[in-house]
């Protein structure tokens, strides 16, 4: 322990070291080129004793490197260029040096030749370096969209997956595998197996470590794993041991994970999510457990914008969604509907969600044609003349959520199709010729739906 | 081009004429090299500004809105949490002993009290019980209030940086302190723009309390600061003229003033083809609305044809112009002709002294007619996209202010916590968010500042916080300054 203590510590001066290779070399490089340029007979003393320094500076660096490497913070594919590249420079430096001390016996192609390859080397290995200790979004970050787009770089932050669905969350490989990925796997991998613990794959997390299994399906409490990570900081079997230990959320979403069943194939919709869990899923991975609403579920193409221009020019104020969501929420504003609007509508039938004809003189007859209006979730008809023979138009409209009849002439004769629309949650029903009992029963009946109905006096 | 020429040099400042005299052809070059279609910002193939009217800067949300309209029920004064919403049973125990320094700890105290020696806690006079099936505590001042909880989403953590009226107000309805920013209102109709070409889009109601001594308004709350002007609340007063001066004068015919308003129409176009100044836009924006808000105001608060039943609703005291609950009525209707920023003012919470009294006078104003909107707003299916918010701009302090008696005490400004609530589109109906300690002192989970609380409400619009912005002295400005976010789990 204490040994692997101190060459962390020797370790942690590879920063200091690693700089001054690239600056003695660079240094050297630019001293011969300046020279050459200048026609001068013979190079100067100082050229070779430059590349004698960086090779020395380099052994220092690569020695500090490896034990830096060794301290298993580092992801064991992104390292290996790093290191033996690293390694591979010592000798070549100091090859460098035997060259230009004996500068005159060696063509000048051969000295350019070596210059420019120990240009493009240290450039990928100060690229890999950097890498690794900043990430590997840190250099083009702040890039222009453009530059970006050359490049083939995206805006995303790569480690948070967007997600979206409940039921198409897998639990394991979308929320508990990447806090493995990034807390765990640097120590517990495939080539460091602190413990002979690997959490890399499936098989070897349930193998468990040299204590026995780390995982007791459908217990966190007895499972080794979470103790670990829920133990006091100060506890030497605490776990991560670093700075970066694991948010309330993440410790929450292991619990939860492990007391579901620890499942490796369970999505988030397949098992049971308290209110609490909810909130942390919420806040964690942005991440919506509540049911989403229609239009924020499907997805259509906008629609053509001299379509809606047409639309608008009917009365109508059209408004999408949003950004990102092309679905159209319609209100009639002028004061004279006719059938010839509604009809202008036909073209948006797909992309209509929310359409308001509230207080308008619709017809009965004229709602046939919302019939084929399959993404509509809100319908406000408040207001109107609209009677039962009206709603019949409306019995295929299974996305409907929200119905809103307040002040129409419906009556009980229309309760058993509302309670017939497989989508809807609720209803409005006050000042209609709908019963207050009969409303109340249906409210009662339907889990699903809300009657909003109120007294009527 | 000659016309898009002259408009980008009226556009231009001396700052952002010599930048691009040195860099601008430069950058141009290089972005055009990098991605033709990017070469030129948006802003200069921007929609003129009898467009962004309509739907404003942002040209639609950034996502699908919860709410389309907000009705902002503001109780002026700071009602105290207290006596209100935050039961704290354990102040009985404490009832006129010393706050421990450990509670009151290095939180700011208002200079009113620095004089008093003793800080007595003071339990609330009122009793509290449990009501609706998500068995929030409300106190007896608000029985009314108390059956619509179950639609209410009440916030018990919320906080504030101010501890005076006018910074406070300031605060909450424009995200600064300091008076001179737009205010929420302002800010929507110029994200936003108008659902309703004949009415304004942000209307002001104001009622006194009848406690009296209420605190004064400034209408910086409701101003437009930097935005454009005509994006400024319009207040409607009582009685029959609800706008001032929109009526024509004795003798002046409306044809006259038509033909008036087109030659004055024609004159201001031909100064801002000249000029180019926004300003002028404004003023020809204005003077047509006002023109349509001859018929459409009248028509609009004309409460005549409102059945009985809906009286009993909001209480008897909805038929006098000018109350609390005339407003709540004012409100709906105006909500049903989507305006989109309805603000209710009702002064007088303000209880420094004789709490009991006062404050149980301000609960008779207004308990009624808020759940009365309430459950109007739910049964004509408006709460289904109308965010309804009810609250001060600060709690009251648990001890008591001035001497505290079997039967009289007061509370002073208190910033460190106190309860709003929201309800309809778009928040968990039937849910209490955040806690205080036992002493209603300090907020001990979920706190939600201010800009927070803003940051949410426009979410709740499908906006986001951080992209609606206006260049004013050369920086952006939003409403949450720098700050804010988003209460996610209020969000329905």
């Amino acid at each position: 322990m204490i040994a692997l203590e101190f060459t962390t510590f020797l370790g942690r001066f590879h920063p200091l070291f690693v700089h001054l290779p690239i600056g003695f070399v660079l240094l050297a490089i630019v001293l011969e080129w300046w020279q050459i340029f200048r026609k001068e007979e013979k190079i100067s003393q100082l050229i070779p004793i430059s590349w004698f320094i960086s090779g020395a500076s380099a052994l220092m660096a690569a020695l500090c490197g490896w034990y830096l490497g060794e301290t298993g913070l580092y992801e064991e594919e992104e390292l290996f260029t790093h290191r033996w590249l690293g390694v591979a420079l010592v000798p070549i430096f100091f090859g460098g040096w035997c060259l230009k001390n004996r500068y005159a016996s060696f063509p000048k192609g051969i000295h350019h030749g070596f210059n420019l390859l120990i240009i493009v080397l240290l450039s990928i290995e100060g690229h890999k370096g950097g890498n690794l200790t900043h990430g590997e979004t840190y250099l083009t970050e702040y890039a222009p969209a453009p530059l970006k787009q050359l490049m083939g770089t995206t805006n995303e932050i790569s480690d948070q997956v967007q997600l979206v669905n409940p039921d198409s969350v897998k639990i394991y490989d979308d929320l508990i595998h990447p806090i493995f990925e990034n807390s765990c796997v640097a120590c517990h991998g495939n080539t460091i197996k602190r413990g002979g613990l690997n959490m890399a794959h499936i098989d070897s997390l349930q193998l468990g470590g040299n204590g026995g299994p780390s995982i007791v399906m459908g217990s966190a409490a007895e499972s080794e794993l979470f103790k670990r990570i829920t133990l006091p900081q100060k506890s030497i079997k605490f776990m991560p041991p670093t700075t970066k230990v694991l948010t309330y959320g993440q410790i929450k979403t292991i619990e939860w994970w492990i007391d579901q069943g620890a499942s490796f194939d369970a999505t988030v919709a397949d098992v049971e999510l308290s209110k609490n869990m909810k909130a942390v899923l919420l806040r964690q991975y942005d991440l919506n457990t509540e049911s989403l609403p229609w239009y924020e579920k499907v997805n259509v193409s906008p629609l053509d914008s001299t379509k809606i221009t047409a639309i608008a020019q009917q009365g109508f104020r059209v408004r999408t969604l949003g950004e990102e969501n092309p679905l159209l929420d319609i209100t009639y504003t002028g004061n004279n509907l006719t059938l010839e609007k509604i009809k202008a509508l036909e073209p948006a039938k797909g992309h209509i969600t929310w359409l308001a004809l509230s207080g308008t003189n619709v017809k009965n007859e004229w709602l046939s044609g919302l019939s084929s209006f399959s993404n509509l979730t809100r319908l406000e008809l408040d207001n109107t003349a609209i009677t039962d023979t009206g709603l019949v138009y409306l019995k295929n409209l299974t996305h409907l959520e929200v119905l809103n009849l307040y002040a129409t002439e419906v009556s009980n004769a229309s309760l058993d199709l509302i309670n017939g629309l497989p989508g809807l949650q609720r209803v409005y029903l006050s000042q209609t010729k709908v019963g207050q009992e009969e409303g109340k029963d249906l409210d009662e009946n339907n889990a699903e739906l809300s009657v909003i109905i109120a007294s009527s006096n | 081009m000659d016309e898009f020429l002259k408009k980008q040099l009226f556009q231009e400042t001396r700052r952002g004429f010599l930048k691009k005299a040195s860099l601008g052809f430069g950058s141009i070059a290089l972005s055009s090299m990098l991605g033709p279609t990017n070469s030129f910002a948006n802003s200069l193939v921007s929609s003129g500004p009898s467009n962004m009217d309509v739907s404003g800067i942002l040209n639609g949300t950034h996502f699908p809105a919860k709410a389309k309209r907000i009705i902002y029920l503001f109780q002026s004064g700071g009602p105290s949490q207290l006596e209100t919403f935050d039961y704290k049973p354990a102040l009985a125990k404490w009832h006129a002993q010393e706050i421990p320094d450990s509670v009151r700890g290095t939180q700011r105290n208002s200079g009113m009290v620095t004089d008093q020696s003793t800080f007595p806690l003071v339990k609330s006079i009122y009793d509290f019980k449990q009501y609706g099936q998500s068995g929030a505590w409300v106190s007896e001042l608000f029985p009314h209030t108390a059956k619509v909880v179950d639609d209410l989403c009440i916030i018990k953590s919320m906080y504030t940086d101010a501890i005076n009226h006018e910074p406070a107000v300031m605060f909450v309805q424009t995200g600064s302190q300091i008076s001179g920013r737009p205010s929420i209102g302002s800010w929507l109709s110029y994200g936003l723009g108008s659902d309703n070409q004949n009415l304004p889009n942000f209307v002001v109601l104001l009622s006194k309390g009848s406690s009296g001594g209420a605190q004064p308004l400034s209408s910086a709350a409701w101003g437009n600061g930097f935005l454009p002007s005509h994006h400024q609340g319009v207040q409607f007063r009582s009685g029959k003229d609800p706008v001032l001066y929109l009526n024509n004068p004795h003798g002046v015919h409306d044809d006259d003033r038509r033909r008036a308003l087109d030659y004055i129409k024609d004159l201001n176009s031909e100064q801002y083809s000249l000029w180019n100044d926004p300003e002028i836009q404004s003023k020809i924006n204005q003077y047509e609305m006002a023109y349509r808000m001859q018929n459409s105001v009248p028509d609009a608060v004309d409460v005549s044809e409102e059945p009985d039943h809906i009286y009993k609703l909001y209480g008897e005291d909805a038929r006098k112009p000018g109350t609390y609950a005339a407003n709540c009525l004012q409100a709906r209707r105006l909500a049903e002709k989507d305006v989109k920023f309805i603000q209710l003012y009702h002064t007088g919470w303000d209880q420094h002294g004789n709490l009991p009294g006062a404050i149980k006078s301000q609960a008779m104003d207004t308990d009624q007619a808020t759940a009365g909107l309430i459950t109007d707003l739910k049964q004509r299916g408006l709460l289904e996209d109308t965010l309804v918010i009810w609250g001060g701009e600060f709690g009251r302090t648990s001890f008591s202010q001035g001497r505290l008696t079997a039967t009289n005490y007061g509370r002073d400004h208190h910033p460190g916590c106190f309860t709003m609530w929201m309800a309809g589109a778009g928040v968990k109906p039937g849910m209490v968010y955040g806690q205080t300690d036992d002493f209603s002192y300090n907020v001990v989970q979920n706190g939600v500042h201010v800009h927070d609380f803003q940051a949410t409400l426009l979410h709740l619009l499908g906006m986001d916080h951080e992209r609606l912005t206006f260049k004013h002295q050369g920086r952006r400005y939003r409403l949450t300054d720098v700050h804010g976010h988003v209460v996610k789990d209020i969000l329905a």
